[in-house]
């Protein structure tokens, strides 16, 4: 590796390397170049950029904070977040199991998506034995139908007193504790606004 | 919770009751055994099974699934009547001293007002239930508390019937073991000394749940234990959000920030607005509900059309989650939408989910993998051919594949980043759900019924909806269009908005969220102030005026949560009071949130009655020992007949069910994780070894479980983390199961959940899921 | 956080025989990092502390992001100074020979005797590298003594590297760096250019270079300019090497070198790792980013 005078300047601390090695005597014949490889021009050094993200794990509520590593837009690890104040860095099982979540490995030790994981809209009709592949559009414009057709249908502007109640009891909306709140909250304002009264989520369960 | 978790290490004693720490909340045991380390801190653990929790507790008692009523009223009785309570809290922050209506009583199991109703249930007339007044209105007090008519010598009477053998004899917990537990955690009655309760659904999943909590507070008020660092009523929440989604309002008699939904007795929103409470903070929800309807309808909302008040649907009756399924069963319920939830597996009586689904013509499901509810129609032994229900199942992203908040148990509201992209063609339910508004927001375009709460609705988060811009929503806005600090800013004239008051603040600053915040603490009590945002306001321990002496004293002078200079209140968290006034003016009313501004030692919001009282599971080997009345006489009995009968020979076990460290929930997630599935690969259920001898198996023999309503196979684990009780003098079996299996996923099993009787709690309808009966038998 | 300095030496020669046999040609620099850590090691107990401040007013100083020696002297027995700046330059001609022959003459340099040492040692307490180096020129150290101005700097360093180090120890004893979150020392004020997640949690831990104390700084948040926006922070490093990395900040372009102790399962030593990655210093250069101390090219 050619080493440039003004590179040396770069390295500061105290540490022994560049022009103070080369100044004490001492600084390498074949200058390093990278771990095990002292004859690769540090110029040849493959990188590799990978991201940390902070997140919480999604599993019980006690709220710990993972790390997640992403390399190329791909998760390639998750672990306790250090710096959060309960957890500290460590996670139980289940949260140090979370990136098999996302990946599994293959046969050759290759991490693949976790082929169990939904990835297409599928849609099962009246009597069928088996799902059909469908895509976003048409699976937004049916359901909005469906939703539709049963809210006009069943809809209730008031009851027996004639006191305003503006519902369908004929929907049913289960939200989540698995969700986020930005979700749950439009999972809300949108069941409320179909007049949905039978709402609920696994907080019972 | 009213704490926090890493507030645990503030104790000096802990009570694990109805929960298992250890197992389920693994990462907080570290606090709980800071507190032993650091502060010499027992832990008591009080279990049918020798969990992990109590394999490493100080001290652990045997208890009766369904039983906590018993065991924790006998804790009040014991604190009661050798003076262990704490005498100056009880005085000023309690209403213990308020006089009841002499007519109030309680007769063999019964509150006075109580009308027989169908089923063998009662219904309560609560005119009894209240306290005498003077000619203004003002509740009559015995501040020297000997009243026969006071709170405190009504408590008195109520809880001298839970005397230590009785309380032995129907919990089976040895009397011994009962007088040791009850000498420690009563310990904590001493000012300035802590004890904190930890529970789960081992103390709610019964038919009387809720006054399983309210027995926790009930102690918890008696010993001066709520408000202060190291004590408090926790709650150890078993989801990730579910604290998140209740405070969205995803509940069927709440809209957001616990607002109760517009009924059909409120005409309009001055109807509504009658409801308000006349007393404490809960007197500003008018301003939090306009400013929540202001947040849905925007321009539209405006004082002459009630806000757009008759926008939101009105609730006729109970519509939870046991009740909806029935009236699906009934044929109301045409289609659903379930998002992230499985009840086929989770739900109780969980084979009558799929049963019941058969009855929709559509229902929708989101999901990350192919969950049992979705692909209800695959059970074994269905017919698909049969089966109209038309599904959609569409995929969703994981959780770091999105952005936005979740609050964990201690209202902590934490930003999650997003990692990566979604696979394939899954997406967040947020872009799920937005497109679907949208969807059919256009299909409503060209009319229908009723369109305008549609058609109004502020929709506004971008193509695909950006968390960020629904949290600012959430949060509100105030006058002037900016993010609005907090809820004290609201008004009720409409020129503010807000999506869930209680949440405003959480993210009021678009460059520096509160929820994003990363700032540990490193010096104080452990708050960690600016670690994202608890709400309300940031406040880490709720009732906290109750943690220093009417003077503004500390009770614990080295754990000061607030105190009083003199001259101010210096605090190591956000008041729950008017911290502007000196402690005097304060001392009475420390509890905001209560129309009394105390706490409710006696209090007729509860469906049973004024005080909790113990009666068995819906399922029940024994008669109930304290009065005539076996089972919560006011709930709601929805499958008449679908239970085994008191001391049934034909079921002759008690069960209970619980999770495991590797699994979660319906084991959707976790069942789908190989290494997860390595570590606990198969459904099994646990017998104690005197059982496993009377039906001749062995750990790892396939048995057949059976219950009134169904029967599940799967392999036997024989342990002695099980023991059979003593109840009222004969020994009792308990077999104690896992519901997290399913018919999907990698790893197949029985679904425990399907022996669950559809029964819950009078107040909440939590289902019973943890105390019924079954046999158990050997295959082959 | 348990203080790990001084390591032993078995632990050095065991670490540097780890790093020899990936590149030998190291093995010139680490006789001469491990003949001045000898040096300092044999001297330390030697050092009389004089940190007299309480642990409260210790605390107050971190508490308001001050660190110590920003108004408290550390006080330096100049004859002991003396003693080890001579055994520093030795140790360093003795294992590369090729040094400069002067070396061994420094400590006999005026600005070095009794009547000038207090007044240069007080002058220069706060300095940086680069500072120091502009101290020497101006006062014509580098031409009185015929040595490089960064050669003296280095060894002033190193001789009062063991001074700082013991009132470190003393600081530490009565309180931990919990509250300071800096990127620089809480006790003598230097930059800190290597850190390392620590092997039991993960945590980030930034090492003085001079007096080595170690302390926490969030992993999310750029030491040097605060930046805490997630997107505007990564890392990259090394394929084959994933434990030594560096981490960069996309505002203000400083890169931070970091030993993954957590991936090599032991808590690394952050002198040795410095030396034996100064290839990342060239990566991070070519990458475009800048060092934590920006140093002005002198000639």
């Amino acid at each position: 590796m050619k080493i440039s005078r003004r590179s040396f300047l770069w390295i500061s601390g105290a540490a022994i390397t560049g022009s103070l090695a080369l100044k004490l005597g001492c600084a390498p014949k074949q200058p390093p170049a990278g771990p095990g490889e002292p004859q690769v021009e540090a110029e040849d050094l493959r990188i590799k950029y990978a991201q940390t993200s902070t997140a919480i794990c999604p599993i019980c509520g006690v709220g710990c904070g993972v790390l997640v590593y992403s390399e190329n837009g791909k998760i390639v690890a998750t672990e306790g977040d250090p710096d959060h104040p309960i957890n500290e860095g460590t996670l139980c099982s289940k949260g140090s199991a979370l990136f098999n979540m996302y990946y599994t490995y293959d046969v050759k030790g290759e991490a693949i998506p976790n082929p169990q994981r939904m990835t297409k809209v599928l849609y099962r009709a009246p009597k069928a034995k088996d799902w059909e592949v469908k895509d976003w559009n048409w699976a937004l414009e049916t359901i909005a139908d469906r939703v539709k057709k049963t809210r006009d249908e069943y809809f209730q502007e008031k009851n027996k007193d004639g006191v305003t109640v503006n519902r369908c009891t004929a929907l049913a909306w289960l939200g989540s504790a698995m969700c986020n709140n930005e979700e749950n909250y439009l999972f809300q304002k949108f069941g409320r606004a179909l007049g949905i009264t039978n709402l609920d989520h696994c907080a019972r369960l | 919770m009213t704490n926090h978790w890493i507030d645990y290490k503030n104790s000096d004693v802990i009570m694990n009751i109805g929960g298992n720490t250890a197992e389920n909340h693994p990462i907080s045991m570290k606090w709980v055994q800071k507190a032993r380390d650091e502060r010499g801190a027992k832990l008591i653990v009080v279990d049918p099974r020798v969990t992990r929790t109590a394999a490493v507790a100080d001290l652990y008692a045997p208890i009766r699934p369904g039983t906590n009523i018993a065991f924790l009223s006998g804790l009040i009785n014991y604190a009661l009547e050798k003076d262990l309570y704490h005498k100056e809290y009880v005085l000023n922050y309690t209403n213990a001293a308020s006089l009841v209506n002499p007519g109030f009583g309680f007769n063999d199991g019964l509150f006075t007002g109580s009308k027989a109703a169908e089923h063998g249930q009662y219904t309560y007339d609560k005119a009894t239930w209240a306290f005498q007044t003077d000619a203004e209105g003002k509740t009559l007090k015995d501040p020297t508390l000997q009243d026969p008519n006071c709170v405190f010598q009504l408590m008195k009477k109520h809880y001298s019937r839970y005397d230590v053998k009785t309380v032995s004899e129907i919990t089976g917990c040895p009397e011994d073991k009962f007088r040791e537990v009850a000498d420690l955690f009563c310990s904590t009655g001493k000012p300035g000394k802590a004890g904190n309760i930890l529970y789960a659904m081992g103390i709610t999943q019964f038919t009387h749940g809720s006054q399983g909590v309210r027995s926790i507070a009930l102690l918890q008020l008696l010993l001066g234990n709520v408000g202060i660092a190291g004590g408090g009523v926790n709650a150890q929440r078993g989801q990730s959000n579910v604290q998140g989604a209740c405070d969205m309002g995803q509940l069927y008699h709440i809209v957001t920030g616990y607002m109760p939904m517009p009924a059909d007795a409120h005409k309009d929103l001055a109807g509504y607005n009658a409801t308000t409470p006349k007393a404490g903070y809960w007197t500003n929800r008018p301003k939090f509900m306009v400013s929540m309807l202001k947040a849905w309808y925007g321009d539209k909302a405006t004082a002459d059309n009630d806000f757009c008040f008759d926008y939101l649907p009105k609730l006729d009756k109970d519509r939870s989650h046991m009740a909806m399924y029935k009236y699906m069963a009934q044929g109301e319920v045409k289609g659903m939408f379930c998002f992230a939830d499985n009840p086929a597996v989770g739900g109780p009586t969980a084979f009558r989910k799929r049963e019941y689904a058969k009855k929709l013509d559509w229902l929708v499901v989101s999901d990350i993998f192919e969950n049992e509810t979705a692909a209800f129609w695959k059970a074994p032994g269905e017919n698909p051919e049969e089966i109209d229900t038309e599904v959609f199942l569409l995929p969703a992203a994981l959780h770091f594949e999105k952005e936005g908040t979740i609050t964990n148990s201690g209202r902590w509201i934490q930003w999650r980043y997003k990692a990566q992209e979604a696979l394939g063609d899954s997406k967040s339910d947020l872009w799920i759900v937005d497109k679907l508004f949208k969807a059919v927001r256009k299909a409503y375009a060209a009319g229908g019924k009723f369109p305008a709460p549609i058609l109004d609705m502020v929709w506004d988060y971008g193509d695909d909806a950006d968390a960020v811009k629904v949290a600012m929503e959430i949060n509100g806005y105030d006058a002037s269009g900016a993010l609005v600090e907090n809820f004290t800013k609201l008004a009720d004239d409409g020129s503010t908005s807000c999506g869930s008051w209680i949440y405003s603040g959480f993210y009021n600053n678009e460059s520096d969220p509160a929820s994003k915040r990363r700032e540990k603490e490193t010096e104080g009590i452990g708050s960690n102030a600016r670690w994202s945002f608890a709400w309300p306001v940031n406040r880490r321990i709720v009732y906290n005026r109750c943690s220093a002496d009417p003077e503004g004293k500390p009770w614990n002078p080295d754990l000061p949560v607030l105190w009083w200079d003199g001259k101010e209140w210096k605090r190591n968290d956000v008041p729950d009071f008017n911290a502007t006034v000196p402690p005097a003016d304060t001392a009475k009313t420390p509890f905001i949130m209560s129309p009394e501004l105390q706490a409710r030692l006696f209090s007729s919001a509860m469906a049973e009655g004024p005080f909790p009282e113990h009666y068995e599971p819906w399922e029940s080997p024994v008669a109930n020992k304290m009065g005539k009345v076996q089972f919560n006489p006011v709930s709601k009995v929805w499958y008449p007949g679908d239970n085994a009968e008191v001391g049934s020979s034909e079921f002759p076990y008690i069960a209970t069910s619980y999770r495991l460290t590797e699994h979660y929930q319906s084991g959707i997630m976790t069942r789908n994780m190989p290494w997860l599935n390595e570590a606990m690969p198969e459904m099994f259920v646990e017998i104690s070894p005197s059982l496993a001898g009377k039906i001749g198996v062995k750990s790892g023999d396939k048995v057949v479980v059976e219950s009134k309503r169904a029967q599940i196979e799967c392999k036997v684990a024989v342990t002695p983390r099980l023991k059979s009780l003593k109840v009222n003098g004969e020994e009792k079996e308990i077999v104690g199961m896992f519901f997290h299996w399913g018919f999907m996923g990698l790893s197949k099993g029985a679904s425990a959940n399907d022996l669950i009787p559809s029964i819950g709690d009078a107040n909440t309808t939590i289902p019973e899921f943890k105390a019924f009966l079954c046999n158990i038998r050997r295959v082959g | 956080m348990e203080c790990y300095y001084p390591p032993s030496m078995d632990r050095v020669i065991k670490e540097v025989e780890f790093h020899l046999e990936k590149n030998k040609n190291l093995a010139q620099i680490f006789e001469v990092y491990k003949g001045i850590l000898a040096v300092q090691l044999d001297i330390l107990d030697k050092i009389k502390t004089s940190v007299n401040l309480s642990e409260e007013e210790l605390k107050e100083y971190f508490r308001n992001k001050k660190y110590l020696m920003a108004d408290q002297k550390i006080e330096i027995d100049s004859e002991l100074f003396r003693k080890i700046l001579q055994s520093v330059c030795k140790a360093i001609k003795e294992a590369s020979p090729e040094a400069p022959v002067s070396l061994l003459r420094l400590s006999e340099a005026e600005v070095f005797n009794e009547e000038n040492i207090q007044e240069f040692l007080r002058q220069i307490a706060l300095y940086n590298k680069q500072e120091l180096e502009s101290f020497i020129e101006e006062k014509e150290i580098d031409k009185k003594t015929g040595l490089d101005s960064e050669i003296i700097a280095f060894v002033i360093f190193m001789s009062l590297s063991p001074f700082y180090s013991v009132n470190m120890k003393e600081v530490r004893g009565k309180v931990d760096f919990s509250s300071w979150r800096q990127s620089y020392c809480p006790v003598c004020g230097q930059t800190a250019v290597i850190a390392k997640h620590r092997n039991e949690d993960g945590a980030r831990v930034l090492e003085c270079w001079l007096c080595h104390a170690e302390w926490v700084y969030p992993r999310m948040e750029c030491p040097y300019c605060n930046n805490n926006d997630q997107k505007k922070l990564r890392f990259f490093y090394v394929t084959g090497d994933k434990a030594r990395q560096v981490h960069v900040c996309e505002q203000c372009k400083r890169y931070l070198k970091t030993i993954d102790s957590k991936i090599m399962e032991k808590d690394a030593l952050l002198d040795i790792e410095a030396i034996a990655t100064s290839y990342l210093d060239e990566l991070a250069k070519k990458e475009g980013y800048k060092p934590p101390i920006e140093m002005v090219v002198l000639n």
